[in-house]
C-alpha cells in the first residue's frame, strides 16, 4: 500500500487503559508533525484536600487515588510520614509491608498481561474476544490476580484500598498460621506465572528500541519496593528528599495531568528538560541483578537480557516481575515470625519527609510537610504514569514514522498498543491540577 | 437491605473488587443476581431486570469502572469462560449524578428501596 503523506490518526477514548484518555497524531509530508497523548479525565484535587488532615490519614486517603494501585500509595504516604517523623520501620513490619506490595504487583500485572494487553498481540479487539479461542491462558491470568487480591485482602484487611495500613506499620499483624494459608495458592501461582511467561514469550513484538534514560529505586541488595536510592542509567544517584531538585512538573495543555520530566541543564541550558521512563522496564534493566537466579533464567529464557529497551517487551517484563512477586512473597511467608506490636509508634513532628517506592507501573514518588501537631501543611504526589506521558509521545513520535505504509486501521491499533505498553493509569496521573481562570 | 429480607436463605455480598472478583464470587451458585448502577439516559431511579443467562449484557448500560472491566465485561468474560452461572439476573438502577459526593439522590433512594423488595420476592419466589 502506498505511503500517505498527510494523515490524522485519532482516538477519541482509548481502550484497556485506565482511565479516560485519548491519543492525536498529525502526518505531515510524510513527517509526524505532532502527537498528543491527550488526558481528559478530570482532575482530582487530592494534594489539595491532603491538606489539613492529620498525617495519620494519608494511607487511607491516598489509597483512593487508584483502585488498582492503592497499596503503592499506601507504602509511599506512609514512608514518608515515617521520613518527616524520624522513624524507621524494620524486622517482621517491613517484610509484611513487601508481601503487601507483592500482592499488588502479581494482581496488577496479571490483570494488565492478559485482560489488557495480550489481546493486543494476538489480534483481539478485547479479552472477552480473546477468552473465547484462549480460556485456558485467560483462566490462568485470573487465577493468579485472585492470588495477588488474596495477600492484599489478608494483610491490608481488604482487596481495593486497604484498611490495614498506618503509618507506623499495621492495625493488626497476621499469624503465622494465617500467613501460611497463603502458601497453596502461592505455590501454584508460582506454576501459573510460568505458564503465562510461556505463553507471553512467543508473542511477535514490534522491532522498536529507545534509548531511555531508565530511572528506578535501586536497594543494596533486594529488588526494590519501598526502600532504596533513585538512580538512572545515565548515573543519578539521589535520595527521594532530593527528587525535586532533579525532575520537574509541567502542565501541557492538552493534558489534565501534571507531566513529568528531567531537568537537563548540561544538554539544553537552563530551564531544560527531557523525557525519562519508570516502571517495569526501567525497574529491570536497572536491577537484574537483584533478581534471583531462577528469575533470571526465566527472562533469558523468554529472550530478555539484562537490559530491555524494547516497549513492548513490557508485558514479558510484567511477566517476569510476577514469578518473582510470588517467589518473594514465598519466601517471605516461609520466613515470618509475627512482630512484637502491629506498629511503632510515631509522633509527629514539624518537618518535611519524601519517600519513593515502585508501583507496579514504576516510581511514585510523595513528599509532605507536616506541621508539630501533626495537620499536613503541604502534599506533592508524582504518579509514574504522569511520569512517562512524555516518554509515550516520544515512542510514538519515532514509532510512527517508518510505519506510514500501514493503513490507517492498522497503524492506529498499534499505536493503541504502544500507549498500553505503559499500562498507563489515567486516575492516577490526574490526581492534581492547579487549575487558574483567565478571565477576559 | 436484602440481606436482612432473605437472611439466612441467600448469601448476600458487597462486591467491590470489579469484573475478576464477581466471577470468584459467583463461582459455584445455581442463582445469582447483581446489582448495579446503570448510565442509560432513562429517568433516575428507574429498576430495570436483565436475565443475564439468556442474552449478552450491552457494556454501555453500565458504567465502566476502573480499568474499563466492569459488570457488563464481567459477564461477557464468564459467558466465554463458561463460568456463567444457570441463573443470572441483573437489576441495574439508573443513578443521575456519578460525580463526587456521599448521598444517593431520592430517586435513587427509592429505587433501591424497590429493588430489594422485587430480588427479595423474586429469590423467595424461586426457593419455594
Amino acid at each position: 500500500m502506498s505511503e500517505r503523506k498527510n494523515r490524522n490518526i485519532k482516538v477519541a477514548m482509548l481502550a484497556r487503559v485506565e482511565g479516560e484518555g485519548g491519543l492525536e497524531v498529525r502526518v505531515r509530508n510524510g513527517r509526524v508533525a505532532d502527537v498528543k497523548f491527550r488526558i481528559f479525565e478530570p482532575p482530582r484535587l487530592f494534594e489539595a484536600f491532603l491538606r489539613g488532615r492529620q498525617f495519620t490519614e494519608a494511607p487511607d486517603i491516598t489509597a483512593r487515588i487508584c483502585g488498582i494501585c492503592p497499596v503503592a500509595y499506601q507504602m509511599s504516604s506512609v514512608h514518608a510520614m515515617e521520613a518527616a517523623c524520624g522513624v524507621t520501620v524494620d524486622g517482621p513490619l517491613r517484610e509484611l509491608r513487601r508481601l503487601l506490595y507483592c500482592g499488588e504487583w502479581i494482581e496488577s500485572h496479571a490483570l494488565h498481561v492478559v485482560m489488557l494487553h495480550a489481546p493486543d498481540f494476538l489480534g483481539y479487539e478485547s479479552a472477552i474476544h480473546m477468552a473465547k479461542d484462549h480460556a485456558g491462558q485467560v483462566a490462568n491470568g485470573l487465577a493468579l490476580k485472585k492470588t495477588g487480591n488474596a495477600i492484599v485482602a489478608l494483610l491490608g484487611g481488604r482487596e481495593i484500598h486497604p484498611i490495614n495500613v498506618r503509618v507506623g506499620g499495621f492495625y493488626r499483624t497476621p499469624t503465622k498460621r494465617e500467613l501460611r494459608t497463603l502458601v497453596e495458592p502461592l505455590e501454584r501461582a508460582r506454576e501459573q506465572a510460568l505458564a503465562l511467561l510461556t505463553w507471553v514469550k512467543v508473542f511477535e513484538f514490534p522491532d522498536f528500541e529507545r534509548d531511555y534514560e531508565f530511572v528506578a529505586l535501586r536497594h543494596p541488595q533486594e529488588y526494590p519496593f519501598n526502600e532504596g536510592q533513585i538512580v538512572s542509567s545515565l548515573g543519578l544517584e539521589i535520595p527521594a528528599a532530593e527528587y525535586e531538585r532533579h525532575f520537574v512538573e509541567e502542565h501541557a495543555q492538552h493534558s489534565n495531568a501534571l507531566q513529568g520530566a528531567k531537568r537537563a541543564p548540561v544538554e539544553g541550558g537552563p530551564g531544560a528538560v527531557k523525557s525519562y521512563l519508570v516502571g517495569p522496564l526501567a525497574r529491570y534493566s536497572l536491577n537484574f541483578d537483584r533478581l534471583t537466579p531462577a528469575v533470571q533464567q526465566a527472562a533469558r529464557d523468554a529472550g530478555l537480557g539484562p537490559v530491555c529497551r524494547n516497549p513492548f517487551h513490557g508485558i514479558l517484563v510484567r511477566s517476569v516481575e510476577t514469578l518473582w512477586a510470588v517467589e518473594e512473597a514465598l519466601r517471605i511467608v516461609a520466613a515470618y515470625e509475627p512482630p512484637a506490636a502491629p506498629a511503632v509508634q510515631v509522633e509527629p513532628r514539624a518537618g518535611t519527609g519524601a519517600s519513593a517506592t515502585e508501583a507496579p507501573r514504576g516510581l511514585l514518588v510523595h513528599r509532605y510537610r507536616i506541621e508539630a501537631d501533626g495537620s499536613i501543611a503541604d502534599a506533592k504526589i508524582i504518579p509514574p504514569t504522569s511520569q512517562n506521558q512524555k516518554s509515550i509521545e516520544e515512542d510514538l513520535w519515532r514509532f510512527i514514522e517508518p510505519r506510514l505504509e500501514l493503513d490507517d486501521a492498522t497503524l492506529t491499533w498499534q499505536c493503541e498498543q504502544a500507549v498500553r505498553n505503559y499500562d498507563p493509569c489515567i486516575s492516577c496521573a490526574t490526581h492534581f491540577l492547579k487549575l487558574r481562570r483567565v478571565e477576559g | 437491605m436484602v440481606r436482612a429480607l432473605l437472611w439466612p436463605r441467600a448469601r448476600v455480598l458487597e462486591c467491590a473488587g470489579g469484573a475478576t472478583a464477581l466471577l470468584e464470587a459467583w463461582q459455584g451458585e445455581p442463582v445469582v443476581v447483581v446489582v448495579d448502577a446503570m448510565s442509560t439516559g432513562s429517568a433516575a431511579g428507574t429498576v430495570r431486570r436483565l436475565d443475564a443467562s439468556r442474552e449478552p449484557l450491552r457494556a454501555e448500560l453500565f458504567r465502566g469502572s476502573s480499568h474499563g472491566l466492569g459488570l457488563a465485561e464481567a459477564v461477557e468474560l464468564a459467558r466465554s469462560l463458561g463460568q456463567l452461572p444457570p441463573s443470572l439476573v441483573i437489576y441495574g438502577i439508573e443513578g443521575t449524578d456519578f460525580g463526587l459526593g456521599t448521598r444517593l439522590s431520592y430517586p435513587v433512594e427509592c429505587a433501591v428501596r424497590e429493588a430489594a423488595l422485587l430480588i427479595s420476592e423474586e429469590l423467595l419466589a424461586d426457593r419455594n
